[in-house]
């Protein structure tokens, strides 16, 4: 518990040591930590699978360390700081998961089959067993069985060696992976809302990163690993981040909005793309996709299959946090965020509108680059025909779920990730389409957008912040 | 204003109730609507996930591509085999539809570690995909369709089509229309996506076919058409129909996606003939159906049943390939429909004489190219 | 008269303020009441809660005499209370008379609703629990629901516990939600695809009907309601005197007479209380004179008017009766007749004030700011500058006076970098800043208090201490390498914000929290902080209260004393004439005239600002001659 009393103070320690000091921990880090992250992977795969047992861990914690600052009011005070912003996006999931259950349960011809058949109460028997089906594979699919989690760890040791372990644990991985190119996109559209613009072009941007990391991973041969996997993923997010800072630039020096730009450059891509990969780049006559990467430059796992969790994820993670300095740390992060803001206060301040909306266009790119490149790396080691995923469209939604916010960004991806993880078993097993998927994806999408809709349906009360948004209208000189 | 809108709603839910409640009783003669699949492209509907497998059933998985399977073509007509398969051999079959390219082999993963005995994935795409994730579960076989492995691998089978074998007769047919609608001037087109192999494999066959009438009747049935160099630019294709149109072309074959399709629309702005593609497209183009003389069809349908088939008796053809021909019903010639009786029974007589010289292995349809 | 509106024991708190403490009043029916006090004291907070824009942590509101409880600005309008806020809440595009009709459709549920609701609710919750397990019988599917019940009756619990849910808990939209969709999906497949029976069929179609009728209903009443609106504004504005075009856009509108349409806003809805907070702080003397008018009328007729102002002068015409407020309390109640401007200012302020700053006489000395022949166009591409000449000297205060609208925008904005200058230069110590970037002109040492705070001085969005340091964040002490030293930053926040008497809980709350007037000190505490050779004011007191208007005057004469050239903007004449000591009056983009402040009086300088040559031709040829022709040596 004295731990515990400490961190803070050592966090803020840390933070105020100069930045070379800071990276340099942050490299040993990751040096230290490297050999095991294997087992720390697993370890949080299975915190995942095993969440309620998670929680739980975590509510004991926190009630130990309660004892020594106040007990229970202490508690309370610290899950309700903490738990707030959570409310309404989780009773928005929940209200989501609902409809689109009905949706399951009421667009399925053999329920109203045995309804006429067997009188209503067969039908509706049938569509909630339907549900119960559907829904279990949804949850199987992305966070994985608990039960055969707890059987798979009591053969640990066996002569299967890890097998029957990584079989299990497959969901919750699949949801990390799935998230990691959300994660990513979803920061690159947050960074370009904090500039003010709207960067309707991640999805172009991806396929730019995705294309330039495959390339540079392939045409180079005989680098070591070392040398290469950082190249192609620098090339790759430096070639997003060009492409849209075309966006910006044509902004600043002629104001063309950069939703029209960024859409044309998208179409730009597309069309770009599939001749590359029909055309020049393609592997052999009729393929319409490239050749592999080379193995030096993998995004390596760090596990094996069907485990496929790879360092694409930690690299969002790292990407998120970086982001978060850049923002709310940096000078540059400052007018960034000043222009967003406030365009007129920026100049007035003295900064360069222009520039800094190319800048924030390039990093946002650079963001979205890196999500192609961690597709392109770390999953499919080549690029094809149809590579295009809508990620960069979802994108936009979870910044906006996120408040564009870094932290919220990577929760909002994360939820969508376990959705998308969990869908395939969903249509295998269910036979319930995929688009379920999208349906409740939206709906969260808009409960959060209009979390009105979610405080009058549960009577949830107006939090403070909320009263102060409506006292904007109010402002004036004599607000 | 809003308060009645609600009385009505509660009332409804109410009433709703219990009409579904006696509805289902007075009239057992009235049916659900028709849900069989036929030729027609149906919404696919998955069998009832809470039924009980039959014991020791196949389980067949379908992993589509991006274009779902409801896209009016192969992985709808992939799925179509695999649900005649549920049906006349008692597999169990399922599907995943992907989203994107990063998503086929986590989709061919959860059919294999599901313990599926067959994995059919669709499309060329998923060539690397089926390549690199069949050796990690030897257990499982693996099909793929429009796919080709090298080198073997021996829990795969590569499905591909000789669709130059349906080709040739549609070329033959085509020609002998052009001479029956326009005697002075006959002459035949075509409106294709990209000049890939698989494309040419179409239209080299359907010119060998318009020769080879030529060389039987002495006439001289002109072949015409354009690469437009896109699967998907219905605008194009039908630009450049018009333009061979034009030219004089009586009729449009049309081959490569969206493409093609706009080829055989400038024919029915014309009020010209069109030849469908892949499927039998006078169920996928209901504004065009009526100009449609015949389709030329890649029978993934029948390739299915005949691999699943194949599994189900042991004699799955691991580590080889599955050709469909005209033979097998792989490969096949749409019906006439609505030229039905229109089309000389002469004309009829020697394109199927065709089709059995093809089958015979009398005739040859110049695909590969020499 | 009786007593209209009465609130008692009023108490607002913000995080770390007590904007309002046990307030109480009385409002009685035809008088101006108006409010005193310092930036800060809560004014405005008192105003938001009349009108249900926050809602009061404990204390009643009556209304003739009946408790009240204002949720929002639907029920404010509902009890008869109007209110125009500082920034018109007007949209530009539309006409008078669509802005007025605006969002008067009445928008809340009915108790009935609300209990159908509940009915609805209960079955769509057995309906729907009763299946998240699959059940075999009738019994178990009741055991399913009855255990659904109890888990979100738990989850419920968890929530009040943690105290996230509001007291009344009712699940009624969530399940009229849940029921509607339900209907509709069983109805659409069930029946409407299977088409043998005809009854669902009409209930469908009835179903489908009530949906669609209800917003086609919404179009007509609209339509109606813009017809009737048209006919209700002219009897209005006859009525109140109150003259405005009911067809005519709001952007076409000068700023009185929005004004004027948002109080006739208010009239529409039957407003029988009117609040007006700050009207006339963007008013013209003459503008203000017109407003006064028409609140005489409004009384007269029976409306009963509170009146937010910190000019004292408008307050001893206006005004019945005058309330003060400080630090949220109540501290006095009085009237004109009783009372004189000095006194109303020390029970605002606590304190006695200087109304008249004392400033010793000015030492000029070198030019530091040098206008030649500049012109500029302003935002629609007119010619808004024609040629202005002028110089400051260090250590003096030039004044420039004019009524609005003649110029002085574009001068500060070309002076400040902000705006291109069409011809013309401008020299900075020296250095010829003609169109030169805003940073440039910033790191000559020139500060700039902006005319409008909110669009150019502020990010409001941002914590006050991040608006500190808006121009100079990539220096130190606050830059260190490319990262802000928020440490830094926030000792020097809390340094500045006591020293300059900004009133705010913390240095980290969004400026937009603040009170008006504490906004435009953060502008003054920021550009009076820094080192500086040249101050550029623009309205620097606007919305202030009298005593911070002299701390931020007895501020500025000292920056002057320690020898900086002050460049001061305002269309106050008193405060022209207290701080200047040239003044240069501006007409149609022209200085038409630069005088000695004490060889000037108020009305000479109204003449001149009104475009009249001068009287005395001598005098005045000289100071054109001064500006026109050359610099004098130094
Ligand atoms: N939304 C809010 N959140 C937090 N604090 C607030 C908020 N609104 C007002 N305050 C605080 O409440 C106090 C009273 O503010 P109020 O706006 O009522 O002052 P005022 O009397 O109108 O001042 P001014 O004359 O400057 O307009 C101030 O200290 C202000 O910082
Ligand atoms: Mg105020």
């Amino acid at each position: 518990m004295a731990e515990q009393e400490k961190r803070p103070g050592l966090i803020r320690r840390i933070g105020a040591q100069p930045l070379w000091v800071r990276m340099l921990l942050f490299v040993a880090l990751i040096v230290i930590v490297a050999p095991f992250s294997k087992w720390l992977i697993l370890l949080l795969l299975l915190a995942i699978g095993l969440w309620p047992v998670t929680l739980l861990l975590g509510l004991a914690g926190l009630a130990v360390a309660s004892i020594w600052r106040g007990g229970w009011p202490w508690m309370k005070d610290w899950l309700r700081r903490r738990l707030r912003g959570l409310v309404v996006p989780a009773l928005s999931v929940v209200t989501a998961l609902i409809i689109g259950g009905l949706v399951i349960m009421f667009t399925d011809q053999a329920v109203f089959q045995a309804m006429q058949e067997g009188g209503i109460l067969e039908g509706i028997r049938l569509a909630f067993a339907n549900l119960a089906t559907a829904y279990k594979a949804l949850y199987e699919g992305s966070l994985g069985n608990p039960r055969a989690i707890v059987e798979a760890l009591g053969q640990v040791g066996g002569e299967e060696g890890l097998g029957p372990l990584l079989r299990v644990v497959r969901g919750p991985s699949d949801s990390l992976v799935q998230s990691v190119p959300y994660i990513f996109a979803g920061l690159a559209v947050a960074l370009g809302f904090r500039a003010g613009l709207f960067n309707i072009g991640a999805e172009g941007q991806i396929g730019i990163g995705w294309l330039v990391a495959v390339v540079v991973g392939y045409s180079l041969t005989g680098l070591p690993a070392v040398v290469h996997l950082p190249l192609a993923i620098l090339a790759g997010a430096v070639a997003g981040g060009l492409w849209a800072a075309i966006a910006g630039f044509l902004k600043a020096r002629t104001g063309a909005h950069e939703v029209i730009t960024t859409i044309m450059l998208n179409y730009v891509t597309f069309r770009l793309s599939a001749w590359l990969l029909c055309g020049p780049l393609e592997l052999t006559q009729g393929t319409c996709r490239t050749q592999e990467i080379a193995e030096s430059a993998y995004l390596p796992w760090f596990l094996e299959r069907p485990v496929t969790i790879h360092w694409g994820f930690v690299l969002a993670l790292i990407a998120a946090v970086l982001t978060g300095w850049f923002l709310f740390r940096t000078t540059w992060g400052f007018e960034l965020r000043t222009v967003g803001a406030n365009p007129s206060a920026a100049r007035y301040g003295g900064m360069r509108v222009g520039k800094t909306f190319v800048l924030a266009m390039f990093l946002s790119g650079c963001l979205a680059g890196l999500a192609g490149v961690s597709q392109g790396l770390g999953i499919t080691r080549n690029i094809a025909l149809g590579f295009q995923a809508g990620y960069g469209f979802d994108s936009i939604a979870l910044a906006l779920l996120g408040k564009s916010h870094p932290v919220g960004v990577v929760g909002a991806s994360l939820l969508f990730g376990v959705l998308r993880a969990g869908a395939g078993r969903m249509q295998s097993v269910a036979g319930v389409p995929t688009e379920i998927v999208q349906i409740v994806q939206s709906l969260v999408i808009i409960f959060i957008a209009a979390p009105a809709i979610i405080r009058a349906i549960y009577r949830l009360r107006k939090p403070r912040e909320e009263e102060l948004e409506v006292a904007v209208f109010s402002r004036g000189w004599g607000a | 204003m809003k308060k009645w809108i609600f009385v009505t709603l509660v009332v409804l839910l109410a009433a709703s109730m219990v009409l579904a409640g006696c509805g289902a009783t007075p009239e057992p003669e009235v049916e659900p609507t028709a849900t069989q699949p036929a030729a027609q492209p149906t919404e696919p509907t998955a069998p009832e996930a809470t039924e009980p497998p039959a014991a020791g059933a196949l389980k067949v998985g379908m992993v589509s591509d991006v274009g779902g399977i409801d896209d009016a073509s192969f992985n709808q007509n992939t799925w179509e085999g695999l649900q005649r398969a549920q049906e006349e051999l008692g597999i169990q079959a399922q599907f995943i539809e992907s989203q994107a390219q990063a998503d086929y082999e986590k989709n061919i993963t959860e059919f294999a570690e599901q313990d599926y005995d067959l994995v059919f994935t669709v499309g060329f795409l998923l060539n690397d995909a089926t390549a690199k994730m069949a050796p990690e579960y030897p257990d499982v076989y693996f099909a793929g369709i429009d796919q080709w492995y090298d080198p073997a691998i021996p829990n795969a089978v590569a499905i591909t089509f000789n669709v130059d074998e349906a080709a040739f007769p549609i070329g033959y047919l085509a020609a002998g229309w052009a001479v029956l609608q326009d005697p002075d001037d006959p002459q035949i087109g075509y409106v294709a996506g990209m000049q890939i192999p698989p494309v040419e494999q179409f239209i080299v066959a359907y010119e060998a076919g318009a020769a080879y009438y030529n060389e039987q009747k002495g006439t001289d049935v002109q072949v015409k058409g354009v690469y437009v160099g896109d699967f998907e630019a219905p605008d194009q294709g039908k630009i450049q129909g018009q333009s061979l149109i034009d030219e004089g072309v009586d009729i449009i074959f049309g081959v490569g996606g969206k493409t093609g399709n706009g080829g055989i629309a400038a024919a029915k702005e014309n009020g010209l003939w069109g030849i469908g593609v892949d499927v039998d497209q006078y169920f996928t183009l209901p504004n065009e159906k009526d100009i449609l003389i015949t389709s030329c069809m890649k029978r993934l349908d029948n390739a299915v049943f005949g691999v699943t088939e194949a599994l189900v008796n042991g004699e799955f053809p691991a580590g080889g390939i599955y050709v469909g021909t005209l033979e097998n019903g792989g490969v096949g010639l749409a019906p006439y429909h609505d030229f039905e009786g229109e089309i000389p029974a002469e004309l009829d007589a020697e394109v199927q004489a065709i089709v059995q010289g093809i089958i015979a292995g009398e005739i040859g349809t110049g695909w590969p190219v020499q | 008269m009786t007593r209209i509106l009465e609130a008692r024991n009023i108490t607002k708190r913000f995080p770390g303020v007590l904007a309002n403490d046990r307030v109480g009043f009385t409002l009685k029916e035809g008088e101006i009441l108006a409010f005193l006090g310092e930036n800060g004291a809560g004014k405005s907070t008192l105003m938001n809660i009349l009108y249900g824009l926050y809602t009061q942590d404990e204390g009643e509101i009556e209304i003739r005499g009946q408790p009240v409880e204002i949720q929002d600005p639907n029920d404010a309008i509902a009890l008869g209370i109007g209110m125009v806020h500082q920034h018109f809440q007007l949209v530009p595009v539309f006409t008078v008379a669509e802005n007025i009709v605006m969002g008067t459709e009445p928008t809340r549920f009915s108790f009935s609703w609300r209990l159908l609701g509940w009915l609805g609710g209960v079955a769509a919750l057995l309906f729907f629990l009763g299946g998240l397990f699959a059940f075999e019988n009738l019994s178990q599917w009741l055991l399913a629901a009855l255990a659904g019940g109890i888990a979100t009756a738990a989850l419920y619990g968890l929530l009040i516990l943690l105290g996230f849910l509001s007291r009344r808990l009712t699940f009624r939209l969530y399940f009229l939600l849940v029921a509607a969709a339900s209907v509709a999906l069983l109805l659409i497949r069930g029946f409407v695809l299977d088409p043998s029976p005809q009854i669902p069929l009409l209930v469908f179609g009835g179903l489908l009907f009530a949906a669609a009728s209800y917003p086609a209903m919404r179009v007509l009443a609209t339509a109606l309601d813009r017809y009737v609106a048209g006919r209700r504004i002219r009897t209005l504005s006859k009525q109140y005197g109150l003259a405005v075009d009911p067809d005519a856009l709001i952007a076409d509108l000068p700023v009185g007479v929005q004004q004027r349409v948002e109080i006739l806003k208010t009239l529409y809805r039957e407003a029988q209380i009117l609040i007006l907070d700050e009207p006339t702080a963007v008013l013209t003397p003459q503008e203000t004179d017109e407003l006064f008018e028409i609140m005489r009328g409004l009384v007269a007729q029976g409306k009963s008017i509170i009146f937010i102002t910190h000019k004292l002068k408008e307050v001893m015409t206006i005004a019945d009766r005058i309330i003060v407020l400080r630090d949220g309390r109540v501290t006095g109640e009085t009237s004109p007749e009783e009372t004189s401007e000095a006194e109303l200012a020390e029970m605002m302020v606590g304190r006695e004030v200087d109304l008249v700053v004392d400033k010793g006489k000015a030492s000029p000395g070198e030019v530091v700011l040098e206008v030649a022949n500049l012109t500029a166009e302003d935002q629609r591409h007119q010619p808004a500058l024609r040629g202005v000449d002028l110089f400051v000297r260090a250590g003096e205060v030039l004044g420039v006076a004019g009524v609005q609208g003649n110029g002085q925008t574009e001068l500060v904005e070309v002076l400040t970098g902000l705006q291109p200058a069409t011809g013309g230069t401008v020299r900075i110590l020296g250095h010829d800043v003609t169109n030169a970037s805003p940073r440039t002109v910033t790191e000559l040492g020139v500060a700039h208090i902006p005319e409008d705070r909110q669009e150019d001085g502020l990010v409001l969005s941002f914590p006050v201490a991040d608006n500190l340091m808006l121009c100079n964040y990539y220096e130190p002490p606050f830059a260190r390498g490319p990262e802000i030293r928020f440490d830094r930053l926030y000792e020097y926040a809390e340094r500045v914000v006591a020293e300059f008497d900004v009133r705010t809980p913390s240095i980290a709350i969004p400026t937009q929290n603040l009170s008006g007037g504490n906004q435009q000190k953060v502008i003054v505490a920021r550009e009076f902080s820094r080192p500086i050779k040249l101050l550029i004011a623009a309205q620097p007191t606007r919305g202030l209260d009298v005593g911070s208007i002299e701390y931020i005057h007895r501020r500025l004469i000292q920056k002057r004393d320690e020898g900086v050239a002050v460049l001061l903007v305002s269309v106050e004449l008193d405060e022209i004439m207290a701080l200047s000591d040239r003044i240069a009056v501006m007409y149609e983009g022209q200085i038409v005239g630069t005088v000695d402040a004490d060889k000037i009086t108020r009305e000479e300088l109204g003449l001149l600002m009104a475009g009249a040559r001068p009287k005395e031709e001598a005098s005045q040829e000289a100071d054109v001659q001064e500006t026109k022709g050359g610099i004098p040596v130094g």
